[in-house]
């Protein structure tokens, strides 16, 4: 993804810090955080409770603003005490967020209208939000209840509704905050596909933040956060590779990984990378395969 | 296998939500079910499967439309005006439960459950220094306001907190939801070593296939208001098409394994956790090098 033309990150962070007060102290939550997020590319950010994760998610789609340090969006820098309130809305218009309670982000009684909220309150014409509304519940796979009321939705289809209200806004790139953590297996699992698909085929640029290590086997790169910094970041093969590092950052990498990493210890010779279903049932696979 | 003894059951029980209403929704729909004593039960289902439903009649905060609650073989509706008692018997932490502390410091929030049962002094702090240690609540904060303490901290005080109340019955609704691995490797390798060191019965909800698959011994399913299968996680989790079919899944190690049988390799079945992967690969490439050694 991070190839010659893409040379400009779409997001880049300088040295982000944020602070709040607790009881008359000050609590660091990122110190000096600087990133990169690529146009097109599927991030995730890891970390334990507290590592600064769903924090430096908020900044990046100005809801929270650093104390010190900056943001760029596309090269423009977003921190700029000049930014105009229109440039701060076209901000959080391209850098959509879905967060991680479903009932907390609807707020319309039918569906449709709720997917409509965003783009009603930038004053698209009708015509042209019906066409929005249509399309972002298409490609969520929800078309069929666009008539119903959300509170008579699952977890994973009101989440998949919030979804849609963030895709009729035409984002470029889209936050997931823990989206699928109040989710049952077949949500999740739904909720997975729908992102996968706006990343390869609608080339939406997507930071998830999340707590399932093989959730965040399906990104392209992973950012591992500690303690309000950033510890290490590269391809899920590279990352789960590290179960050290993981494990001291209150972590852990995916099952399948523990596995080959299991037989690794117990003195088998795995090649290749480890970590996700394809990636293990060929190295495990290989190494079945070559004993005899 | 021992004889399990039966220690809360549930007979032909029904409930029904805004009865006689448009928005009338049956959560349990005529439900029969056993739950064992000196066992770790989990419960798992979709969304609006029924589970938070059953939980809450578990612990006689919903009465049934029909049918029976049994604890120790007696039904806890036969005297409703003592229905309060089922709660000291059945301990119930209801999904974020931080949210309900409320005392000056983590060891008073912890003791406001067994001083309420009257126990004397000595016994109260004994309850809480145990209960503590169970939820891996460290000495150097039980003197801080619970408001001082991580999301995950705050959680386990409030376990600890019905821990202490020692209950027949200690039953949780997703007691790990938005927890790193750390944080509910902590929560739940506690709740089972409490088991063990109690015989108490434990009752886990989760949407975690790989967390249930590891912490329980059974595992209740729920589908359309009703358990569909009861059994050993490995009873349970070796009937993948029946689990899918149910809105759920089988935990990641076990879609390993079915991953490399699909290659044409001889994997054994019944296998959901991690070490028992471990093993089970260990295994056949011995048998495989013997073979070939030959």
């Amino acid at each position: 993804m991070n190839n010659e033309e893409n040379k400009i990150p779409f997001i880049k962070t300088q040295d982000l810090c944020f602070s709040y007060e607790d009881n008359g102290k000050s609590i660091e939550v990122l110190k000096k955080v600087n990133i990169e997020i690529y146009k097109g590319e599927y991030v995730a950010i890891i970390g334990h409770n507290g590592s600064g994760k769903s924090t430096l998610a908020r900044l990046l789609n100005m809801i929270l603003e650093p104390d010190s340090g900056k943001i760029f969006v596309d090269g423009k820098d977003i921190t700029d005490e000049n930014l105009t309130e229109d440039e701060m809305f076209d901000v959080r218009r391209r850098i959509g967020l879905v967060q991680q309670n479903p009932d907390n982000q609807i707020v319309a009684t039918i569906v449709e209208e709720d997917v409509a909220f965003g783009p009603e309150n930038l004053g698209i014409p009708s015509a042209e939000i019906r066409e929005r509304v249509d399309k972002a519940l298409e490609i969520v796979g929800m078309t069929q209840y666009a008539r119903y009321e959300p509170h008579r939705l699952s977890g994973g289809q009101k989440q998949r509704i919030a979804i849609a209200g963030v895709l009729a806004m035409l984002p470029e790139c889209i936050i997931f905050d823990e989206s699928t953590a109040m989710l049952d297996p077949k949500g999740r699992k739904d909720v997975l596909k729908t992102v996968k698909q706006l990343n390869e085929e609608k080339g939406i640029t997507v930071i998830t933040v999340t707590h399932y290590m093989n959730e965040a086997a399906m990104a392209d790169r992973i950012i591992v956060l500690d303690n309000g910094q950033v510890v290490a970041q590269g391809t899920p093969a590279q990352i789960f590779e590290n179960e050290r590092l993981l494990n001291a950052c209150s972590l852990d990498v995916p099952q399948c990984t523990a596995v080959a990493l299991g037989l690794k210890k117990l003195g088998y010779n795995l090649n290749g990378d480890i970590y996700d279903i394809p990636s293990c049932t060929e190295a495990i696979g290989k190494l079945l395969a070559d004993t005899n | 296998m021992t004889e399990k003894n039966v220690k809360l059951s549930l007979q032909d029980v029904s409930f029904t939500y805004a009865k006689g209403t448009p928005h009338e929704m049956k959560a349990l729909d005529n439900v029969s079910l056993d739950i064992y004593a000196d066992t770790v039960t989990g419960i798992i289902g979709h969304t609006g499967s029924g589970k938070s439903t059953l939980v809450q009649m578990l612990n006689g905060l919903i009465k049934p439309e029909s049918g029976r609650v049994l604890i120790d073989g007696e039904d806890v509706w036969a005297k409703p005006k003592e229905i309060t008692k089922v709660r000291f018997k059945v301990g119930l932490v209801m999904q974020y439960p931080e949210y309900q502390l409320f005392e000056a410091t983590v060891k008073e929030d912890i003791a406001y459950g067994p001083k309420n049962l009257g126990l004397s002094k000595e016994e109260v702090a004994e309850r809480v220094k145990s209960a503590a240690a169970f939820a891996g609540i460290t000495q150097d904060i039980m003197e801080k306001s619970p408001f001082e303490l991580s999301g995950g901290q705050k959680r386990r005080v409030a376990i600890a907190g019905i821990m202490a109340m020692h209950p027949d019955v200690l039953v949780l609704d997703e007691p790990a939801a938005g927890l790193d691995p750390a944080g509910r490797k902590l929560i739940l390798g506690g709740l089972v070593r409490y088991q063990r060191m109690t015989h108490c019965a434990v009752v886990i909800v989760s949407h975690s296939m790989e967390d249930m698959a590891l912490y329980c011994d059974d595992i209740i399913v729920m589908e359309n208001s009703k358990p569909i299968m009861h059994g050993t996680s490995r009873e349970i989790f070796t009937q993948e098409e029946r689990i899918v079919n149910a809105g759920l899944d089988v935990p990641e190690v076990t879609a390993l394994l079915k991953s490399l049988r699909e290659n044409g390799f001889d994997i054994p079945y019944g296998v959901y956790t991690v070490d028992q992967a471990i093993n089970a690969l260990h295994e056949l490439l011995k048998q495989k090098k013997r073979k070939g050694n030959n």
